[in-house]
């Protein structure tokens, strides 16, 4: 399977392009916290695949993460940090935990680990509630400019700008790996662990660069949510739905490659906009769930499989 | 004149392997020469896998040492092992069965294939692999999946998958396993000729004749312990070894 | 800090007592995942769903927790087999893509979870039994009845199955599927139909610990989650698959949790089971009576 890195980058472009000048024509305000949402989770799939979809370690904890990946940001707040060097905080935060709890678990099979980042989640999570200077149950307001620094727009397209940007770098860092040594060896732990370590791939070694690198960039992901919202509190920033989304889409999308969860995250996360619009959240949530099981017992590759089949490839 | 010319490639002293009471391996001793063909037979049950994937590092030894070159391999990883310079095909073939034959060496070759290649060979990994799979007889199906190669083909693969590694000692566990008679000789052929690349060979296997034509040592194990070692012709000979497989 | 031995001892006992009760509730994930490697982690869900049937038996028939526990059964026992048939034809015959195996699970967890949001709401529903909030003192002792009934019949419930695999047919037929599943099937078993049934008796138990559940305190429908990293803890911590084991580990687990609500507040409790199931992972994979 041959790559154009030309391709890529040209359709990249001209794709961000796009993007970056919707706040210039697009009138709706409500149209950048939908797209937020999006780019969100377009972030957090693609991190999520990574280690899921490449490696076949599935983390249920990518809520955790970006909790870690906003009250790390929210820390740096508190001490007065420019919002950059909060971002910053996020990603490193998120991206120690990932590798501590890979180091702790990721000797073990693969079930364990899951089961272990779930743990982790909930253990996090009340760590935070019971933490006073990450604001508690209660959590912490965050005091937001109206307009936006750069001085074109509202303070929400400021913020979609930079979700842009991370989503960009997540897509290129998410396609690098995959079509890198890392990606092919992820592939063999994924396809056989015990062979490609005893054939010379060093799986514990390459399952740690995944489990840090994913977790860097789910904290990425949140780094920006407490600024949109105006507030972080426990429930709020552990929410489940990261957790199930982060799985579902990639699922969905098809976890072989970097497009499969930028699919699934752009799908799933506009019907559910639209199906929180006009229904309920939890309605929302059962969808996800019931989407999620027809996709895995009856299309297992996703969507990107089911087109690479119609093609006879 | 230095004693290392007289050192074993590989040298596994005393080793002990125990599952909860069961006695797998008991004080097994086996040195293998660099370039050496050494056959490993046995009844089911006696050890020959176990022993093999605890040389290979995928099982931890309860009892002994291994040497590679005189080097303490005992404690590393299998990975590690197989950088140092040993390398095994699987009882069942176990492919990566999402890549292509080709990016089934090509991952091998990422990982393992730069240990103690020449100075002057500078080849991409792509054309080594391509190299292997010329070797292996393998070329035309270097873009299938390796999922939906035929029996022989896949062995052939195990084999090349090892070889890819570099390595100096090649574990061959039962590769010739339900193959038919040409089948056989084919591969047969294949993992007699690394000696010529100077790998050593271990070769585990049921087929006698394929085991007499390949050894030039004969290793016997019976319910975990070593009951013969040495010349093939009169290992077979050894009243020990035939009531083994024949008396009971 | 003075720690008042009275305290003390009482915190001792309901974490014991509610130890038991957790080790009914992990029972079926110690069949389910310690014996036959299935990692239903939407158990926890049916045990709720468990609660909820009680809870609707009990108000539409007046029966008690205990005895629709033993009604809903049947019905558990079929989901079951219904639920592995799927299972086993989509992942293991294929030979375990274990990624996509839990993200079955997963998926099944939201569907119960928003089934019963949609049935009943979100609103916390609990039981009025007779002995609801009568207790019994011994000495220094306040054991409340709605606390040790349910005891009582998690260990004899954990007993009888443990019995059961010893001395049964069925019962050693899924030990030994367990164990060696080529040995099994060369004797003639179908060990894709006792598997099912394996299954089928996870969820049983699950559905009898939810009906008991619901006797000890009151439910919602995402209530499940909480106790996914119990049940599994339990099951880590027992041994994967050891009966006795998980009823000591849940007992350990059932007083760590107590002394924390005790001691350091409530709000801590849910980060006992998950963090000592993390330490139980790093440091002792093989739980504290596994091999």
């Amino acid at each position: 399977m041959t790559h154009n890195n030309r391709n890529f980058y040209f359709s990249f472009i001209v794709a961000l392009g796009f993007l970056f000048s919707l706040p210039f024509w697009v009138d709706s305000e409500y149209f950048f916290f939908a797209a937020f949402s999006v780019l969100q989770f377009v972030i957090l799939s693609s991190a999520w695949n990574i280690l899921g979809g490449f490696a076949g370690y599935v983390n249920f904890g990518s809520a955790a993460f970006f909790a870690i990946g906003s009250y790390a940001a929210i820390a740096g707040y508190k001490l007065g940090f420019p919002q950059g060097i909060c971002i910053l905080m996020g990603v490193a935060a998120a991206g120690i935990i990932g590798f501590a709890m890979g180091y702790l678990t990721l000797r073990l099979k693969g079930v364990f680990f899951s089961v272990a980042t779930l743990a982790m989640s909930v253990v996090l999570f009340t760590i935070v509630t019971n933490t006073p200077f990450l604001g508690g149950a209660r959590g912490i307001y965050v005091i937001v400019p109206r307009e936006s620094p750069i001085g074109v727009g509202q303070y929400v397209h400021w913020l979609y700008f930079l979700m842009v940007g991370m989503a960009a770098i997540a897509i290129v860092i998410s396609r690098a790996i995959q079509y890198s040594w890392l990606g092919e060896g992820l592939k063999a732990i994924r396809d056989d662990e015990l062979a490609a370590e005893g054939l010379g791939v060093p799986t514990l070694k390459l399952k740690l660069i995944a489990t840090t690198i994913s977790g860097a960039l789910m904290g990425l992901a949140g780094t920006t949510f407490p600024y949109l919202i105006t507030y972080i509190e426990p429930t709020a920033a552990f929410n489940l739905s990261f957790a199930v989304n982060s799985i579902a889409m990639p699922i969905i999308g098809g976890i072989g490659s970097w497009l499969g969860p930028l699919i699934g995250a752009v799908i799933l996360s506009s019907i559910q906009q639209i199906a929180s619009v006009n229904l309920s959240s939890s309605f929302n949530l059962l969808i996800t769930g019931g989407v999620l099981v027809l996709f895995v017992t009856l299309a297992p590759n996703g969507i990107i499989g089911f087109f690479k089949k119609r093609d006879g490839k | 004149m230095s004693s290392e010319l007289h050192q074993p490639l590989v040298r596994a002293q005393g080793i002990t392997k125990k599952f909860g009471g069961f006695i797998a391996l008991h004080q097994v001793d086996l040195d293998i020469a660099p370039g050496e063909r050494v056959g490993l037979i046995g009844p089911n049950g006696s050890g020959k896998s176990t022993l093999v994937n605890c040389i290979s590092g995928m099982l931890k030894i309860d009892e002994g040492n291994i040497f590679l070159t005189g080097n303490n391999i005992t404690s590393l990883a299998p990975h590690a092992r197989v950088h140092a310079g040993i390398a095994r095909s699987f009882q069942i073939p176990r492919p990566f069965k999402s890549m292509t034959v080709l990016e089934n060496i090509r991952v091998i070759l990422n990982f393992s294939g730069e240990q103690r290649r020449e100075a002057s060979d500078k080849k991409s990994n792509e054309d080594k692999a391509i190299e292997i799979l010329s070797g292996v007889g393998l070329l035309q199906k270097k873009d299938s999946l390796s999922g939906s190669l035929t029996q022989v083909e896949m062995r052939k693969l195990e084999l090349a998958r090892a070889m890819s590694a570099n390595p100096r000692l090649l574990i061959a566990d039962e590769a010739l396993a339900g193959l038919s008679g040409t089948e056989v000789d084919e591969v047969l052929q294949l993992i007699m000729g690394m000696k010529a690349q100077g790998v050593s060979v271990l070769m585990i296997e049921h087929i006698m004749s394929a085991v007499m034509k390949f050894s030039e040592r004969l290793v016997v194990l019976v319910a975990g312990n070593k009951i013969a070692d040495g010349n093939p012709q009169e290992v077979i000979s050894n009243p020990e070894v035939v009531k083994a497989y024949l008396g009971e | 800090m003075d720690i008042s031995f009275d305290l003390l001892i009482n915190a001792l006992v309901s974490g014991l007592l509610l130890g038991g009760f957790y080790a009914a509730l992990s029972l079926g994930v110690s069949i389910s995942f310690g014996m036959l490697d299935i990692v239903n982690i939407a158990h926890p869900t049916v045990v709720i769903l468990g609660a909820y049937f009680a809870w609707w038996l009990n108000e539409n028939y007046g029966l008690d927790p205990m005895v629709a526990g033993i009604v809903m059964s049947p019905l558990f026992f079929l989901m079951g087999i219904l639920i592995y048939r799927i299972y086993y034809d989509r992942f293991e015959k294929e030979g375990g893509d274990s990624l996509r195996g839990l993200a079955f699970f997963f998926g099944i967890l939201f569907i119960i979870e928003m089934i019963l949001i949609l049935l009943f709401g979100v609103d916390y529903r609990n039981v009025n039994v007779s002995y609801t909030d009568a207790t019994i003192k011994f000495g220094l002792l306040n054991v409340p009845y709605r606390l040790l009934i349910p005891f009582v019949f998690s260990v004899s419930l954990l007993l009888i199955i443990r019995w059961a695999f010893k001395k049964t047919y069925f019962g050693r037929a899924v030990s030994a599927v367990a164990q060696d599943p080529l040995a099994l099937q060369l004797m003639g078993v179908n060990h894709i139909k006792v598997k099912g049934y394996a299954f089928g008796l996870s969820l049983v138990t699950a559905g009898i610990g939810g009906a008991l559940l619901i006797i000890i305190q009151s439910v919602q429908p995402a209530a499940g989650r909480e106790y996914i990293g119990l049940v599994f803890a339990i099951c880590v911590l027992g041994g994967m698959g050891n009966l006795m084991g998980t009823l000591f580990g849940a007992m350990i687990l059932g007083v760590a949790e107590s002394f924390t609500a005790t001691f350091a507040g409530p709000s801590w409790s849910p980060a006992v089971s998950f963090g000592l199931l993390l330490l139980t992972l790093a440091f002792r994979p093989q739980g504290i009576f596994g091999k």
